[in-house]
């Protein structure tokens, strides 16, 4: 019965043995269980807030495809407008290339004319010198005016330093010094007809222009002769006037002065054989 | 627009015609002297806008006239353009000195006077 008893016993403690041993496992197992869920919620978690950041990255994403959208829209409207400024800009240039084309024509058309009003204001001031000059040789009958006159023609037209102005005798030999400017007139007084480059022009009635080729030899006082013009009346010489120095602003005779000579060679003339006929004409 | 007046002051009719030929036709009034002091007397009481003044001159020479406009209130702003047969330059300096604006050499080159007076008054 003991045997009996004995056996019973290990059996009894083998089951409870393996019942605790059982509930141990279970107890482990539990307990792993728990861990276990523990981490899924953990885990679920880590999952729902990675799933909430992805549905705001999704927002996100959205938010930013539809900006996507709105810059290529943007982007291909500022490319229309870029090209229409391009050609705009392109218009612009050909436009601003043509104006600068008009202006350089305007220019130049502006230096011809501005060219044609010096050569046309010349041509008037020498009109207005040949006019000034035969109105005033023709202002006055009286001798000494006329000779005053033909001195201011030549300084104030002419430029003219030095002047003598000679008449003829009533015989035709000799020319007599009548008024002169800025020369000595002693060496002048009488000058014969035909002698030196003074009196070559009286003989021959062709005015005589320092550097044009006359030939023929100096007389004294004749070196700085520039000019030596006859004053004819009817074909008659009746008179010389002598340009000696010009003004040192001048450097030359011009075209001018030599159709002034020309003016004084019949006008001068004309105005001193007036003041004769006039003198004449008051004495009877 | 009453034209600018301007007096030329020379003792040479010769060369006040021709100064009154190159500016009278266009838009200024032409007054005239014979000697510094009628110029002087003139410029007093005509006021003109601009006075052109000839150097030799009988009774008074233009630098004193140009000294003697400079000196009086009622003149002395008046623009004074000398002309002279002198060029040299110790001549133009004895001109600026006595009180000018500017300087122009005989004979007149119209175009060179035209530039000048249109400089110190305008059109």
């Amino acid at each position: 019965m003991d045997e009996h008893r004995d056996e019973h016993g290990a059996y009894i403690r083998q089951v409870g043995e393996r019942t605790r041993r059982y509930a141990r496992e279970i107890l482990e197992e539990n307990e792993r269980l728990r861990a276990l869920i523990a981490a899924l919620r953990t885990d679920e978690e880590r999952a729902r807030e990675e799933i909430e950041a992805a549905r705001a990255l999704s927002r996100e994403v959205v938010v930013l495809r539809e900006q996507l959208l709105e810059s290529k829209s943007e982007n291909e409207r500022l490319t229309v407008e870029l090209e229409a400024a391009r050609d705009a800009l392109t218009a612009h240039e050909r436009e601003h290339e043509r104006l600068r084309r008009q202006l350089d024509t305007v220019d130049a058309d502006n230096r011809c004319f501005t060219e044609q009003f010096v050569a046309l204001e010349q041509q008037n001031n020498n009109l207005a010198n040949l006019y000034v000059a035969s109105y005033r040789l023709h202002e006055t009958l009286d001798h000494d005016e006329v000779v005053q006159t033909l001195q201011e023609i030549l300084a104030n037209l002419v430029g003219t330093e030095e002047m003598a102005l000679f008449e003829m005798s009533g015989d035709g030999g000799t020319l007599s010094l009548s008024a002169s400017n800025g020369i000595q007139p002693e060496i002048y007084r009488t000058i014969p007809v035909g002698v030196g480059r003074i009196g070559r022009v009286a003989a021959t009635g062709e005015a005589y222009t320092a550097g044009d080729g006359s030939q023929g030899e100096s007389a004294p006082g004749e070196e700085h002769l520039t000019a030596c013009i006859p004053l004819k009346l009817a074909g008659r010489v009746t008179g010389v006037l002598a340009v000696f120095r010009l003004l040192p602003q001048k450097s030359g005779l011009e075209p001018l002065d030599r159709e002034l000579f020309d003016l004084l060679a019949s006008q001068a003339a004309m105005a001193l054989y007036s003041t004769t006929l006039h003198s004449r004409a008051r004495q009877d | 627009m009453p034209k600018k007046r301007i007096l030329v002051v020379d003792d040479s009719r010769t060369a006040t015609m021709m100064a009154s030929m190159i500016l009278g036709k266009g838009a200024y009034e032409i007054l005239t002297a014979v000697d510094g002091e009628e110029g002087v007397r003139k410029a007093h009481d005509e006021k003109p806008d601009l006075i052109m003044l000839d150097v030799m001159m009988p009774k008074m020479d233009g630098y004193e006239a140009c000294r003697r406009l400079r000196g009086e209130p009622e003149t002395q702003a008046i623009p004074i353009i000398m002309m002279t047969t002198r060029g040299e330059s110790e001549f133009m300096e004895r001109g600026y000195a006595s009180g000018c604006t500017d300087y122009v050499t005989k004979p007149i080159n119209s175009v060179e006077l035209l530039a000048k007076v249109k400089n110190c008054i305008g059109d």
